[in-house]
């Protein structure tokens, strides 16, 4: 046998040699009857074989830490777990497949606006991320859950659901001011720790974000 | 007025190089009103068929079971994807890609960040370069073995299909957890990532390797040694050296012709120039010479992933807040990366304003499926199949 | 039970009941031996595969087959406008029929027949020719380029494979001395009974190439490629007439299986477990490298089809023919 294709690890740069004579006929035919032994013999061990069925509604997958769903507002522990969307509609503005309704309102007594209305069409979304990257606010995340559907054309998801039972204007707005608060104290307790000769690292100024622009604000 | 724009005037004028070939769209359609008298007849496959990869139409005029012509009908799935990108701006065009050719789509996404980032002299960090290509690569075996399953299916193998695609979908999962995807990758965004890779993501990589490369073996002993295997693909549908270049056809069905054509190597980007890869090819140009080349690609995909996982730089994946708002230089660009399937490039031509002023997206699969015509001549009708499965073309990327 | 048929002898008479009975008998095992194979050839696509195959219904899935006899019945049956309607209608009809005449020629144990003919070899083969008209006038009448396609294989490939098949089967009848079933089975049990397995391996390999193209299964499966010609000859068929169409494709399974228990592995001979029983568990045999088979290998071209079938199996058919009857007649005249 001039060249076993069936046994190599590697792909197998041989080709058949097409047969010449008797005898070459009959190597020809007995060479091929092996190979179809060969692949009956990978199919019964695979037969007794590990099998990878996930049985799905039995078993649910568990989807990794990165997985893309329908886009869901942060919920922010220093805002007793509210969002912090500002109803800016840089998402909606620059979302490509046109699938974000964003209203807002300003909340009483105060410049600060609030979402009053959030609706994501998920049929339509292309999960680029592009939303949660313009958001000044970082509010915008992505769900984890796989196994919604819609039922008709539009699909769509209300942001706000989870969070109608916000605390009213007044907290809201103390809460949002105590925060502001907070995070103008951290960032002179950052620039005094820089200008300080012994730099000390402090890290939840630099991954809390910056305070929102306010020019996004009277769209 | 007429109706003729001077352009088209001078397109008709222009002297069309001699080797050029005429594309075969359009040449058997008109003709479908009478029955042919020769005793032929007209058989329509697709584009709803089995084994149409999609929504291709093949319009065949056969001899009883001899294709006597043939002519491939697309424009099923277009979706204006060039269009789309004119109508925002850069960002907003960063899912597209990946929509167009949705095997490999990791690959789209990165070109054209690519091809942005280098118009418009973007830094990358060293991390997402690595990263990407290692994605890329990951991506391009992945597509390797759809296709290796469907040109299966094609040739009536079931088995071999969905072994493929258990490989396949432990690299979707890599993939997946890496970008929260896991077919139409949005990864990429203008200077690097849209996050890292998880902590276990070498582990992970560096196992699915190790199974890959014991599942290589088994699929070459159910099906490479396959004497069934063997008799449909060896010498049929020879694609010559001269139809490969005067189609303009890139990717594998080059290199299994002998030409050895890889953008990787030709105009190397990414991480590519450091890593150490061979370009397989393979001069007989049959349907088993490319499934040659698509299998050792697969193995030189393993071995640049293994490569990168190596030297894979600690830093950041990108710019801290994602760059959206680019800022264009006016002027014409082209990038072009190697698709699994050949030579993808994109063509941006940008002026001062934020949008696009045209994205022109050149896709291999149109140009590989332009030979068609030529190829299909007097073969039977399952040649034609096994073909057109071993052509590998994805529609969605040829209508755009 | 014998209160009953004591009953339908006295009201039908004697040959009443055995058709009665007969046909009682045999409309169970098409039914549940569609029903399983369709079950068991998912199975075992399935562990192939490594998957675990049908699940939801029944233990192991058992009942997806009921399940799924239901949706079919249920389903509109489409009749196209520019089909022949009549030919449409009876072609699966023609195509199944036979096979009832086929399974009562069977021999499920030794006295167990219930037609017993004295050429009872070939009246199978003949009623396997008439079930292929039913392909072709399904084929035919379909108006449909696919199906005529897969009609024209279908005929062209039966015919080719038919010659084989009987080559094959001529040698062990010559070893056995007899076109009857039943004797054929006698041959190779008894005092120094040997299956012909032993003596013909080479007619054994053809017949069960052969049956296998014979039946349309893959990886001869061509006059119903999925991946080339859609459906091939059932492609304008729904609901019922596909259902039938599906049917006798597994009950031909089902006979070529047993005629190939018959003529190789002794029929329902073997030890301890009573004749039936065997016979039963040989014929699962034979199918399950069928259903192997199916789910190891790609699909031959229809030239490389023609040319095993006229190049390799029948002159090889042919020697193995000639050479069974010159050891034969050696052994004879030895003796
Ligand atoms: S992920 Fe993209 S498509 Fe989806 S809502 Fe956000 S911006 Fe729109
Ligand atoms: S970008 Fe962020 S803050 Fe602005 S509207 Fe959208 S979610 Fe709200």
């Amino acid at each position: 046998m001039s060249q076993d294709s069936t046994n190599s690890a590697v792909p197998v740069p041989g080709r058949s040699v097409r047969p010449t004579g008797f005898g070459g006929a009959v190597r020809f035919m007995v060479r091929s009857m092996l190979t179809l032994f060969v692949g009956l013999k990978v199919t019964l061990k695979k037969l007794m074989g590990r099998k990878v069925t996930e049985q799905y509604p039995h078993e649910k997958p568990v989807m990794s830490g990165a997985f893309r769903s329908a886009i869901a507002l942060v919920s922010f522990d220093d805002l007793n777990g509210t969002h912090d969307c500002i109803a800016c509609d840089a998402c909606e503005l620059i979302c490509p497949s046109y699938c974000i309704t964003v209203r807002g309102d300003r909340l009483p007594d105060s410049k600060k606006k609030r979402a009053t209305e959030f609706l994501v069409d998920f049929s339509t979304c292309s999960l680029c991320g592009l939303c949660l990257a313009v958001c000044p606010t970082e509010t915008l995340k992505y769900s984890s859950g796989y196994d919604d559907a819609g039922y008709n054309r539009g699909w769509i998801h209300n942001l706000l659901e989870p969070y109608a039972d916000d605390p009213e204007a007044p907290e809201l707005l103390a809460l949002l001011t105590a925060r502001d608060e907070a995070k103008r104290a951290a960032r002179k307790a950052a620039r005094a720790a820089k200008e300080a000769p012994a730099a000390k690292p402090a890290p939840e100024a630099e991954t809390t974000p910056a305070n929102p622009a306010p020019e996004g604000s009277d769209g | 007025m007429s109706t003729e724009s001077a352009t088209l005037k001078a397109y008709a004028a222009h002297p069309r190089t001699p080797e050029y070939a005429p594309l075969r769209f359009g040449t058997l359609t008109p003709a479908l009103e009478q029955a042919p008298e020769d005793g032929t007849y007209y058989l329509n496959m697709g584009p709803q068929h089995p084994s149409m990869h999609g929504v291709l139409r093949l319009l065949l005029r056969l001899d009883g079971e001899k294709v006597v012509e043939c002519e491939p009908v697309i424009g099923y799935s277009h979706r204006a994807h060039e269009k789309m990108a004119e109508r925002g701006i850069f960002a907003q065009f960063l899912p597209n890609p990946s929509r167009m050719d949705y095997l490999g789509g990791m690959i789209y996404n990165v070109g054209y960040c690519q091809a942005v980032e280098r118009a418009f002299s973007i830094e990358v960090p060293e991390r997402a370069v690595v990263l990407r290509t290692l994605c890329c690569e990951l991506n391009r075996i992945s597509s390797h073995l759809l296709w290796f399953g469907t040109f299966l299916l094609d040739l009536g193998a079931f088995t071999p299909f969905l072994l493929a695609f258990q490989d396949r979908e432990k690299i979707l999962d890599i993939l997946d957890s890496a970008s929260g995807s896991r077919l139409t990758y949005c990864y990429a965004n203008f200077g690097g990532l849209a996050l890292d890779v998880p902590e276990d993501f070498a582990e992970r990589t560096r196992q699915y390797i190790k199974e890959q490369r014991a599942a290589f073996h088994t699929y070459h002993e159910l099906v490479t040694g396959n004497v069934i295997f063997r008799q449909r693909c060896e010498g049929v549908g020879i694609i010559t050296q001269d139809t490969i270049l005067s189609y303009g056809m890139t990717g594998p069905n080059a290199r299994a012709s002998g030409i050895a054509y890889d953008v990787r190597k030709a105009e190397p980007y990414g991480f590519y120039p450091e890593v150490e890869f061979d370009v397989p090819t393979r001069d007989e140009g049959d349907c088993l010479a490319r499934y040659f080349v698509r299998f050792e690609e697969m193995e030189q995909s393993l071995r640049i992933v293994e490569q990168c996982l190596d030297r894979l730089p600690e830093g950041p994946v990108g710019p801290k807040k994602p760059l959206v708002r680019v800022k264009p230089k006016p002027g014409e660009y082209y990038h072009c990366v190697e698709s699994p399937r050949g030579q993808f490039g994109m063509f941006i031509v940008a002026d001062k304003d934020p949008e696009p002023w045209r994205i022109k997206a050149r896709t291999p699969s149109f140009s590989n499926l332009s030979a068609m015509a030529e190829m299909l001549e007097g073969t039977m009708v399952a040649d034609t199949i096994a073909i057109l499965g071993s052509i590998d073309i994805v529609m969605p990327e040829i209508d755009r | 039970m014998t209160a009953l048929l004591d009953t339908l002898e006295g009201t039908l008479g004697g040959w009443g009941t055995t058709l009665l009975v007969g046909f009682v008998a045999l409309a169970g095992l098409i039914t549940v031996n569609a029903m399983f194979m369709v079950w068991f050839e998912r199975k075992v696509a399935g562990w192939v595969q490594g998957r675990l195959g049908p699940m939801e219904h029944g233990p192991q899935g058992t009942l997806q087959t009921l399940l799924d006899v239901v949706k079919l019945l249920g389903k509109e049956s489409i009749i196209p406008a520019q089909v022949d309607r009549k030919v449409f209608l009876l072609a699966p009809v023609v195509a199944f029929l036979p096979a009832l005449a086929m399974l009562s020629l069977l021999p499920y144990d030794n006295n167990l027949t219930m037609t017993d003919v004295e050429s009872g070899l070939l009246l199978v083969f003949a009623f396997g020719g008439v079930s292929l008209m039913g392909i072709f006038m399904g084929a035919w009448s379909s108006n449909n380029k696919f199906a005529l396609l897969g009609g024209m294989r279908a005929v062209s490939q039966n015919i080719a494979y038919e010659l084989p098949l009987l080559l094959s089967a001529m040698a062990v009848v010559l070893c056995a001395g007899s076109l009857n079933l039943g004797e054929i089975v006698a041959a190779q049990t008894g005092e120094n009974g040997l299956w012909f397995i032993v003596m013909q391996p080479v007619a054994l390999g053809i017949y069960l190439i052969a049956a296998t193209a014979e039946t349309n299964r893959a990886p001869f499966d061509i006059p119903e490629a999925e991946s080339e010609l859609v459906a091939g000859f059932h492609t304008e068929y729904t609901g019922m007439g596909f259902a039938v169409f599906f049917l006798a494709e597994y009950t031909y399974m089902f006979i070529v299986c047993g005629i190939g228990a018959t003529l190789f592995l002794g029929g329902g001979d073997g030890p301890l477990l009573p004749g039936p029983v065997w016979f039963i568990l040989k014929v699962y045999f034979l199918l399950f490298l069928m259903v192997m088979a199916r789910w190891t290998y790609p699909r031959l071209r229809f030239d490389q089809l023609m040319n095993l079938a006229w190049k390799f199996l029948i002159p090889l058919s042919l020697i193995n023919l000639l050479a069974t009857a010159a050891v034969l007649k050696f052994v004879e005249v030895g003796s």
